[in-house]
């Protein structure tokens, strides 16, 4: 129940900012200046308030001169706090620098690079609707800082990016000094990882030739040992074999022959979940031997050369997947 | 001094046609008391180059050609027993001189190979427990097959470092391979006459060290260096030895230009070749990558 | 920044605030209650340096319960101030040992403000002041450590610039802003003291001169009032009840003169009092005052209209004493004795009295007697038991100081027949001539006897004048006859060191000031603000006085704003750099612009290439550029010259 009320609470406060946050913060480069900066005591900034009142209100009752002074010199301070706020934070420049997508189960991040003209202290950055995500920043300079903030998401996905707030309590932590960065952008979360054989082969025992590779004498891979002939020459004797058991044997390589192969979502097994991942799995796999190979997708289909195509692109349209479509 | 130097280079162009920047590159390295590493395919006139150097200014001349089989006491020298006064003697191998060839260095096992470069550093050679010094001055020209040729053992990062600048002399120009193959307009080795001696040398590199270094250039040396330690791509990025260097050959390209002032211009025409390889870059993509990053660091004013 | 850094370095320092808070309590609360707080202090000190986790919640809250269990009994429920800043204090060290959250943390830090604030309720001395205001700064300093990796050196020193810059502003207001009537009544701390004691035993003003603990001052308007002896009254006994003097109900303050009808006052002064517990206050003779929290009494003392501990200043006009007629119900009053006891010496009154013709005579008589006697004046009196204490003094020990004399003089009075009653208060005080007033210590606390003579009215008199006549004259401290005796008696402080001068002149330089800051910082009422502000704007113009707090309120924030936001200027440009950047800039207008990366001779020879009609000015400020930045030559006026005729050149060309 009360989760709920929160959860409309945040609804509420989510279309509000909406409305309100104009189209100022939505860049990929923001540079805080006067008209995109908002300042307020923070909590503990309106309970210093509220105990600077407490110390007025017993300086005026006991007419203490010296509780009244510290009473005037606590108003001061939070009002120098407002205005050290403001010029601590006005100039900072946070320019989104790129996303790191991820496996499903692990986070994405999103990296920003914060710069600024003076100097600027004690920097947030979180993530706009839940505060636990955050990543922050004791001091930063003319020199380029690099922050690193993970985002709340973990299932298998293609996700537009949220808004992110940067905020400073400097000094004292009476005060927040607040801005955001909508960099409109979207982050993809890649299937996770399976290895369809390991799961196959317990299901249907499938044979022990992968159904998408074909294997050809080469040079890269030991393979096995097999009865030497005379014709194989001496540099492939295992001659450790030899020492051991008095058998000449030879040693034999394969290589992984890079003919087209298929990896289709409907030849796949489990729930689409797992198919994508499976593919995820396919793919990654291909891209680390360079076979290429065709990806179908529902209707859609890829050829693909690993040499030529980038990896992700390929990794971004499984998550972006939806089965419907 | 300087007059030397111009009729140095125009006594060498007379055999290495057509390759007056490496000529320079060259000498900025000798005159900056650095060894140096000239990698080059076989037949590009890497010897010729070393050989017509140590005539030119002087210095007597080794060479030792590199070969797997090589040990450390051929190229070091070995204690021999005199069978008439039962005493051991001590044969002095082919680097006692001033100037050393090494040539196809990278064909030597790894023994034989850190065997020379720690007599490069040291400037003197440790042969059971008696040190002998090296002449001065003492160079080292060593001779590198690019690293894909079978057969070799590649320098070590940390040994390269040792090297003061990396060259390669590369294809000669259509004119210059035209004159080659008539056999015209090119002097022989033999033919060149030495133009100064060790002392006059230097007096050379006593002159170098006057050449004036200011503020604005040793920041862009700065500058460029820090941007090798902060890009990702150069797994050994460059070390305080090598910004040393890069203001020493910096200085000696300045002087063979006939000035005594250092300008960013000096520093970006040999920081290639001081760099290359200590940040471990062999091929032309790698290369690009440092040209790029010469151009990404603005140049102070 | 959710984490908090520097864990132990927070802990420790805001222990030792609390600490700090602890001692300077330490003379206002039970020593019981005072061990615990410093315990827990003590033990979370403990904890952050040998690195300990925090103690468990429930281990925590059945000690909170003990603690206050301890409190309630030690500090009581009466004193409700009290017992609130001792809560506040307790609430604020348990916090503090539980917390382990930034947000703990910060509430403990906030809370401390309030405690800090607290302590000037009990105590607004100028070394009191002096540490609070100190430990105020490290309070801003644990608030910046706590929001950052600072260190410690550095969050101190940014706060006491905040604190610095903050506070002549809030002196400023302190001056300016009107200040406020109380909103609502208050209870005072009652500040448990030493001091005068409404039955008077004689043996318990031996224990005041132990304390050389400050009372009160009186400033005179006039330069010093005159040589008489100066005796403060603060009490009046006139019960006479089991060898103690008593004030009946009648002498009790609330018996309040309304009429003012003395007028011929004698002297004016004004008096600063220290903050006490007590009703009473202190003036001479028959003393009246107009002071809105000062009644006047009947018999012309003075009392509090409701109580306040605080330090308070009121001025005070001074007559001669009452010479009405005593009422036949007074005259009872003022003569009633027990006859049971101390025979001995209701016999000698009765022989002192038969022997001279009349009450006047029989003054003189007592004070020879007195002195015919060999009576002595004593700090340490040889303990007196039993129900004739009196007899013994008078006829045994004659040994004593003012409390048995004024007891044994009053006893005879009364005996005699002259109305007569035991006066207790202070006598003399310390003079301070620079400033022209007296400080009176709890160590001149004195007692006397005042009569009634038919004619002459009420009248002083005291025996020790006759036994100790230096008494009279000055403070108990300047008295050469029982210097030492006083000084060993004293409780270790700065007077008792008074005989080295240096430390005497400090003690008195401190005093001083310690003088100015109460009459000029802690008695800054509403009155003296008035005044201030009418000789500053004149009577008229007071009305400007808030808009002109307002005024410079925003100016100086105005001010600060524009320092903390002013642009960084960048590093002079060195000789010919400055021209270079305009000429790159003149050929951005041109639209020529070369690569970022070029250097500056390359740029040139860019430009050249472009505007080749150009190309021998380029050339030649190029020239005067690798001179002046390569070359490290001098960059001459004649240079500097040159470089802006080529750049005008270039620019004026098409």
């Amino acid at each position: 129940m009360q989760k709920q009320r929160a959860s409309i609470f945040n609804n509420i406060k989510v279309t509000l900012q909406n409305k309100l946050l104009k189209q100022k913060h939505k860049k990929r480069t923001i540079t805080l200046s006067h008209n995109n900066i908002y300042i307020l005591p923070s909590v503990l900034g309106a309970f210093f308030f509220l105990v600077a009142l407490l110390n007025f209100i017993m300086a005026v009752n006991y007419q203490n001169n010296l509780i009244l002074v510290m009473a005037y010199l606590m108003f001061i301070v939070l009002l120098i706090s407002l205005l050290a706020g403001y010029s601590n934070i006005k100039g900072l420049t946070v320019s989104m620098l790129n996303t790191i997508p991820t496996y499903a189960a692990q986070s994405p991040h999103m990296i920003f690079n914060l710069t600024t003209d003076s100097t600027c202290q004690g920097v947030t950055l979180s993530y706009a609707y839940d505060k636990r995500y955050n990543s922050d920043c004791e001091n930063i300079d003319e020199k380029i800082t690099e922050l690193n903030l993970p985002l709340p998401f973990k299932n298998r996905g293609f996700y537009s990016l949220p808004r992110v707030k940067i905020a400073s309590h400097f000094p004292f932590g009476l005060i927040t000094a607040w801005s955001y960065i909508d960099t409109q952008e979207c982050v993809a979360i890649y299937p996770k990882k399976i290895n369809p054989f390991n799961n196959e082969l317990n299901t249907m025992q499938a044979s022990e030739n992968t159904d998408f590779k074909n294997q050809l004498l080469g040079s890269d891979d030991f393979n096995q040992l097999i009865k030497h002939s005379p014709e194989m020459g001496l540099q492939r004797i295992s001659w450790r074999h030899y020492a051991k058991t008095q058998s000449l044997m030879a040693k034999q390589f394969i290589d992984n022959e890079s003919i087209h192969t298929v990896f289709d979502f409907n030849q796949m097994q489990g729930s689409s979940e797992q198919r994508l991942s499976k593919l995820c799995f396919l793919i990654n796999d291909a891209y680390e031997s360079n076979i290429n190979f065709t990806l179908k997708l529902g209707v859609k289909a890829v050829c693909v050369d690993t040499r030529l195509d980038e990896k992700s692109r390929f990794l971004t349209m499984l998550s972006q997947f939806e089965e419907n479509v | 001094m300087h007059s030397v130097v111009n009729k140095i280079i125009t006594d060498i162009s007379r055999v290495i046609l057509d390759k007056e920047h490496e000529i320079k590159l060259s000498l900025t390295c000798i005159f900056s008391k650095g060894h140096l590493l000239i990698e080059d395919l076989p037949g590009m006139g890497k010897t010729t180059l070393s050989h017509t150097l140590s005539l030119v200014l002087g210095l007597n001349y080794k060479r030792v050609q590199f070969t797997s089989d090589l040990l450390p006491s051929d190229i070091l020298g070995t204690n021999i027993f005199n069978a008439k006064d039962h005493t051991f003697t001590f044969h002095k191998g082919p680097v006692f001189t001033q100037v050393l060839l090494a040539d196809e260095i990278n064909r030597a096992g790894p023994k034989t190979q850190s065997a020379l470069l720690e007599a490069m550093e040291e400037k003197q050679v440790t042969v059971d427990g008696h040190k002998y010094s090296l002449p001065t001055p003492f160079f080292v020209i060593a001779t590198q097959n690019p690293l894909n040729q079978s057969g070799t053992f590649a320098l070590p990062e940390s040994q390269l470092d040792r090297f003061f600048m990396r060259i390669s002399l590369g294809y000669p120009s259509k004119e210059a391979e035209k004159k080659l193959i008539m056999g015209t307009g090119k002097t022989d080795v033999s033919d060149i006459s030495c133009q100064i001696n060790a002392d006059d040398l230097s007096l050379i590199q006593q002159e170098i060290e006057q050449v004036i270094l200011s503020v604005p250039v040793i920041n862009y040396i700065l500058d460029l260096v820090n941007a090798t330690r902060k890009e990702t791509i150069f797994a050994t990025p460059l070390s305080p030895r090598a910004s040393i260097a890069l203001t020493k050959a910096a200085k000696a390209w300045a002087y063979i230009e006939g000035r005594n002032y250092v300008t960013p211009n000096d520093v970006q025409i040999v920081f290639p070749y001081v760099s290359e390889h200590r940040l471990g870059l062999h091929n032309k993509a790698d290369k690009i990558q440092l040209t790029n990053l010469i151009s990404t660091v603005a140049v102070p004013v | 920044m959710s984490e908090l850094n520097n864990h132990s370095l927070i802990n420790i320092t805001l222990s030792s605030i609390n600490m700090c808070l602890i001692l300077l309590l330490l003379s206002f609360f039970s020593p019981l209650f005072i061990i615990i707080l410093a315990l827990l202090g003590a033990w979370n000190i403990y904890l952050s340096i040998v690195n300990n986790a925090k103690p468990k919640t429930r281990k925590l809250n059945i000690l909170a319960a003990i603690s206050l269990v301890v409190m309630f009994y030690s500090v009581g429920f009466k004193d409700t101030v009290n017992l609130f800043v001792a809560m506040l204090i307790m609430g604020t060290i348990f916090k503090l040992l539980q917390a382990h959250t930034k947000k703990n943390y910060q509430t403990v830090t906030t809370l401390n403000f309030f405690c800090l604030s607290a302590i000037y309720l009990f105590d607004q001395g100028i070394i009191t002041t002096v540490i609070v205001s100190l430990l105020f700064v490290l309070n801003f300093a644990v608030l910046a450590l706590i929001d950052s990796t600072h260190k410690f050196k550095k969050a101190f020193l940014g706060s006491i610039k905040m604190v610095l810059f903050g506070l002549p502003i809030a002196i400023f207001l302190l001056l300016f802003l009107p200040k406020l009537p109380a909103f609502w009544q208050l209870p005072s701390p009652k500040v448990a003291k030493t001091g005068l004691n409404e039955q008077i035993n004689p043996f318990d003003i031996a224990k005041l001169s132990n304390s050389d603990e400050l009372v009160f001052r009186a400033k005179f308007n006039k330069p010093k009032p005159s040589t008489h002896p100066l005796y403060w009254r603060a009490l009046i006994h006139d019960q006479f009840v089991n060898n103690t003097w008593q004030t009946s109900k009648y002498s009790r303050p609330y018996q309040v003169n309304n009429i003012k009808k003395r007028l011929t006052a004698e002297s004016d002064y004004s008096i600063i009092v220290e903050p006490n517990a007590n009703m009473w206050l202190y003036g001479l003779n028959y003393s009246s005052s107009e002071h809105k929290n000062v009644k006047s009494t009947f018999e012309g003392t003075l009392i509090k209209r409701k109580p306040q501990s605080a330090k308070f200043q009121y001025s005070v006009s001074s007559a001669a004493l009452n010479t009405d007629t005593l009422s036949k119900e007074q005259v009872k009053r003022y003569l009633s004795i027990s006859n049971t006891y101390n025979s001995q010496t209701q016999a000698l009154a009765h022989k002192l009295r038969n022997s001279v013709g009349s009450d006047a005579e029989f003054v003189s008589a007592l004070q020879l007697y007195f002195k015919d006697q060999l009576f002595s004046y004593t700090l340490t009196p040889p303990p007196l038991t039993g129900e004739n204490t009196i007899d013994q003094f008078m006829f045994d020990s004659k040994r004593g100081f003012c409390g048995h004399y004024a007891s044994a003089a009053a006893f005879m009075f009364r005996t005699a027949g002259i109305p007569a009653r035991v006066v207790s208060g202070y006598l003399g005080g310390e003079y301070n001539s620079s400033d022209n007033y007296y400080s009176i210590r709890q160590y001149d606390a004195h007692a006397w006897v005042e009569i009634y003579l038919t004619g002459t009215g009420w009248q002083i008199f005291d025996a020790t004048s006759t036994v100790a006549p230096m008494r009279l004259n000055g403070s108990l401290s300047q008295l050469q006859q029982i210097s030492d005796e006083f000084k060993s008696n004293l409780d270790f402080g700065l007077v008792s060191l008074s005989d080295f001068a240096v430390i005497n002149y400090i003690r008195i330089k401190l005093e001083n000031l310690d003088y100015k800051w109460s009459s000029w910082v802690v008695g800054f009422d509403k009155q003296k603000q008035r005044d201030f502000l009418k000789r500053l704007f004149g009577e008229k113009n007071i009305w400007l006085v808030p808009l002109f707090c307002v005024g410079v309120l925003c100016v100086i924030i105005g001010i600060y704003f524009v320092y903390l936001n002013f642009p960084v200027k960048k590093e002079k440009a060195i000789g010919i750099v400055k021209e270079y950047e305009t000429l790159v800039k003149i050929m951005a207008k041109k639209n020529i612009i070369s690569p970022e990366h070029y250097s500056p001779q390359q740029k040139l020879s860019y430009f050249a290439q472009q505007r080749p009609g150009n190309k021998p000015y380029f050339e030649q400020f190029n020239d005067l550029f690798v001179q002046i930045r390569y070359q490290q030559q001098a960059y001459t006026k004649q240079r500097k010259n040159q470089a802006i005729n080529l750049i005008n050149l270039i620019k004026n060309s098409k």
